[in-house]
């Protein structure tokens, strides 16, 4: 059963307004805030036990006490709009659907750290999304949820949307910032982390949409009621963007440790057409893929999707049936993946083309037995070994793919044709 | 100063100190494109990997700083394998023309895959094509697939000499440096990007295709270029200068030198003086010394008959050797420096307005004159003009020459001024003998022979001792630039107590 915290909105006519969002009780998490000591709010979350929604999973309370408390320079937060993982499109329905539920996020956590800009990094691609938060940022100002003494309070908060241009690596928060900057957007070397030079060399904080989206109700409802959702290590709700060859695919809000099983067979309605589930990948295209039958006895929560050999990530869920071809799907990754890597560091820039092209050359009937092995020592030097995880972005999908499809990859191979789709490329 | 253990071996190193450096102290060699000691890290090469004891991921050395007792390991099997990866990363769209490339033989992909790489080719996909053989300035060619983006030009460009002309555009593997339209490398160091370049896709217009880099022989010597003084490598191969490159010196020109002062080697190859000539006709060198101490002879030993013109060209030794001649030999005669020659362009990182090496030096011996053509329009009868070519700066100073009853030239290279003089005897420039300059900070630097001498030039030194000796004055002169330096550091205030072992490579303040 979907539990929706989030998007508890989300079917309400008109409900990207204010009007509607007041309605059911909006903004009453920041008054209860503006009363909170700021040091409490960022303790309240700490107990909360969430974590950042992107895909690293990091702790957001533990992130926002990183701050420095008496930095020279002004502090910033950064919302990563940039959603951009292949099968993940959650950010895209709570900009679109929900918008100030995140301005709401914004203005607490902002108090929270002691942050008077916030930046909202809103994908190049997303129009609706872009129009939506700009109109919610527009009516919040003129209502006094933003700008000068907001609610009386003397805190003064300003929010500048900004439009990326269309990159992957801007989604990486280093990428982004350097983006933000008016820069080419490629990652920095950390340290220094964001949260000690971050934006314009000043203390920074990037948070997913979806992680501040989260805050309003933990402070509302307190980090315990939160607890009382998902796992003792996962706690709290999670939107699962679910793709692929499933009857309903969509958004889902569920706690998290959902079994997997109940959100593919129950809530999307199973695979189409009454099909087997070949594969899934659970978190965007990025982790590692499991099979069917791996994915049936799989949990959705950090911890049990680690056990499982994959990841949570960004919770953009990618269900692919028996008549898919698992080396073109892998070709499709890799080639997203050679296309957006920046370029800055080695093995990234060479090896994501590399792997794409080994893996065409498989699909277009050209490969050669030892391709298999390749692939598999390539990623092993794409892994770890570069400035962001972009690298490990096209290596992991790479590795796990040809793991655990191997004989699929070797019958290809030897038949210098695709053995499952008709009509395949030859 | 923090303990910092390099494969079990303790290094101390300061503060700050990257892995990259304490292992390069501790004797120790980790592969590396893009950090530079200039430019600093930038952390995108990833061929730096190394070990750390208690962290289970490799890390790049150039962002591991000293900290007390950190352990690093640079030989382990992983870092070993990384270091393989890495460059079989690089090579996979690397064009092997490694024969026909100007970096070869100085390559740092060549030396490294050599001391580093070794494995058995797996690459057996088409190479990414992108631009060669593109001018992006009028002194740089740049070859984009040869280029590992190691971005040290783009941060030389951004951070030195903040022109900012070199970006990299596009994304992964199709990236490639270039410069901006109707924005060319043209700034007034933009060589530099040449030395920085660890491959051979940046080369220098002058250079490239001219020499094998391992046909070079290389002497330390200092550019004439300026009074800056850059300290430089002289690069040669059978008496033919080829390039100077800058040799790194803090105190001077940390790494780096201007594309004018690069230029300066022609006139080690061209229009030079190799063979004396008498009344325009080329003569033995004995006849040609016998023929200057007639003239001189001749001239009268009387102070005010005979100038002896110097120059800022000139070193200390043949400075102070050529004043004492004039005193000694020439019976108290004048000895005066000066320049007619056009100041060039200063700017805040190197280049100087003073366009000689040893301005300075003359000032130290007292030689120097602000007023030149008032001194020499007081001239007598002789002039002795020792690597002073007033008249090709400036045409008018001919009639200056014209003055003097005869005029001789001891000069390096062939010039207006040489052309209007009864006798020339070819000298030695600062590539072909030892000698110092003093810098416009009153820095003592040395240079070094890297070239023979060219026909029968000989340092200024050795030929007026030779002068003296027709002259029945066999007493006069020095056997080596050593004993120069003692008579020097006890005659000259300025230099007291240095010589050229404390001069060193580094070069050593006079004493004001």
């Amino acid at each position: 059963m979907e539990v929706r915290l989030l998007t508890r909105n989300f079917d309400r006519p008109e409900s990207w307004t204010l009007a509607s969002y007041e309605a059911t009780g909006g903004y009453a998490a920041l008054r209860k805030a503006c009363a909170m000591d700021p040091v409490a709010i960022t303790e309240e979350v700490k107990k909360s036990g969430l974590r950042g929604r992107g895909g690293a999973g990091f702790p957001t309370g533990m992130k926002w006490g990183f701050v420095p408390k008496d930095a020279a320079k002004p502090k910033y937060l950064c919302v990563n709009a940039d959603e951009s993982e292949p099968g993940t499109f959650k950010d895209r329905y709570l900009l679109e659907r929900d918008p100030h539920v995140l301005v709401e996020g914004i203005v607490i956590a902002s108090r929270a750290v002691g942050i008077h800009r916030a930046y909202v990094y809103v994908r190049g691609e997303f129009g609706l999304p872009y129009r939506r938060i700009l109109g919610a940022v527009r009516e919040a100002y003129a209502k006094g949820y933003l700008g000068a003494d907001i609610l009386g309070t003397g805190f003064h908060l300003d929010v500048t949307i900004h439009r990326g241009a269309g990159a992957y690596i801007c989604g990486e928060e280093t990428g982004l910032i350097e983006s933000l900057e008016g820069k080419t957007g490629q990652p920095r070397i950390k340290p220094p982390f964001p949260a000690v030079v971050g934006a314009f060399g000043g203390p920074t904080v990037v948070n997913n949409v979806e992680t501040l989206a989260a805050v309003p109700w933990i402070i509302e409802n307190g980090a315990n009621a939160y607890r009382g959702y998902g796992t003792e290590k996962s706690p709290g709700t999670k939107l699962f963007s679910v793709s692929g060859h499933v009857v309903r695919p969509g958004v889902y809000e569920v706690p998290l440790g959902y079994p997997l099983r109940d959100l593919v067979y129950g809530l999307c309605g199973g695979i189409r057409g009454g099909r087997k589930m070949k594969a899934n990948i659970p978190g965007g295209s990025s982790v590692p893929i499991l099979t069917g039958e791996e994915a049936l006895a799989a949990n959705l929560d950090y911890e049990s999707l680690a056990a499982a050999g994959t990841m949570l990530g960004s919770g953009g869920m990618i269900v692919i049936d028996d008549s898919t071809c698992m080396v073109r799907a892998l070709a499709t990754i890799e080639k997203f993946y050679a296309h957006e890597s920046c370029g800055q560091c080695t093995p990234c820039r060479e090896g994501t083309g590399w792997l794409r092209d080994l893996v065409m050359r498989i699909e277009s009937g050209g490969g050669t037995p030892a391709d298999l092995d390749k692939i598999m020592s390539i990623t092993r030097n794409m892994i770890g070994t570069t400035i962001c995880v972009l690298s490990d972005a096209a290596a992991m999908p790479a590795a796990s793919f040809v793991t655990k499809f191997r004989d699929e990859f070797a019958r290809h191979i030897g038949a210098g044709r695709c053995p499952i789709e008709e009509g395949a490329h030859a | 100063m923090p303990k910092v253990f390099v494969n079990d071996r303790e290094i101390e190193v300061p503060e700050g100190t990257n892995m990259i450096q304490a292992a390069k102290a501790a004797g120790i060699e980790i592969p590396h494109f893009c950090y530079h000691p200039g430019l600093g890290v930038d952390g995108n090469c990833r061929l730096c990997m190394i070990e750390l004891d208690g962290v289970p991921k490799p890390q790049i050395a150039c962002n591991t700083f000293a900290k007390e007792g950190l352990k690093i390991r640079t030989d382990t099997e992983r870092v070993r394998e990384l270091r393989r990866a890495m460059l079989e990363f690089f090579f996979l769209n690397h064009p092997l023309d490694c024969p026909i490339c100007d970096q070869s033989g100085e390559c740092l992909l060549q030396d490294f895959y050599m001391r580093h790489g070794r494995y058995e080719s797996r690459l057996d996909l088409p190479k990414v094509h992108k631009r060669k053989a593109v001018a992006i300035g009028p002194r740089v060619v740049l070859d984009a697939e040869r280029c590992v983006l190691c971005r040290r030009c783009v941060r030389f460009c951004d951070n030195v000499t903040g022109t900012g002309e070199i970006r990299v555009v596009n994304r992964g593997n199709r990236s490639e440096i270039t410069v901006l339209p109707d924005h060319p490398l043209d700034n007034a160091y933009s060589l530099n990007t040449v030395d920085i370049c660890p491959v051979g896709a940046l080369t220098s217009q002058d250079f490239r295709f001219k020499c094998r880099t391992w046909f070079l022989s290389s002497a330390k010597s200092i550019c004439i270029g300026c009074a800056r003084g850059c300290n430089i490598h002289l690069d040669s191969s059978e008496g033919i200068a080829y390039r100077l490159r800058p040799r790194e010196n803090q105190s001077v020109n940390r790494w780096w030198m201007c594309d004018d002062g690069r230029m300066t080697y022609r006139a080690l190859n061209d229009d030079r003086c190799e063979v004396p000539l008498v009344g325009g006709v080329e003569t033995e060198h004995d006849f040609a010394v016998a023929a200057i101490a007639e003239r001189l002879r001749s001239a009268g030993g009387a102070p005010g008959r005979i100038t002896v013109l110097l120059s800022p060209d000139m070193s200390n030794e043949s400075l102070y050797a050529a004043r004492a001649f004039a005193e000694k030999i020439l019976g108290g005669s004048r000895a005066i420096a000066g320049s007619l020659k056009t100041p060039g362009i200063e700017d805040d990182l190197l280049r100087r307005a003073d366009p000689h090496p040893n301005r300075r030096g003359c000032d130290i011996l007292g030689v120097w004159r602000d007023d030149l053509r008032a001194e020499l329009a007081s001239g007598g009868k002789l002039l002795l003009a020792i690597q002073n070519d007033i008249a090709d700066h400036d045409p008018a100073s001919l009639d200056l020459l014209r003055r003097y009853e005869a005029v001789i030239c001891l000069a390096t290279n062939l010039n207006r001024t040489t052309g209007s003089a009864s006798i020339v005897h070819p000298v030695t420039p600062q590539s072909e003998c030892d000698g110092t300059f003093t810098n416009f900070e009153g820095r003592v630097q040395r240079f070094r022979r890297g070239m023979p001498a060219r026909g029968d030039a000989l340092t200024v030194a050795e030929l007026l001792a030779r002068v003296a000796v027709a002259m029945k004055h066999p007493e006069f002169g020095w056997v080596n630039l050593n004993q120069i330096w003692k008579e020097m550091a006890g005659a000259v205030p300025a230099f007291a107590g240095m010589s050229p072992e404390t001069i060193g490579d580094e070069g050593m303040e006079a004493v004001r």
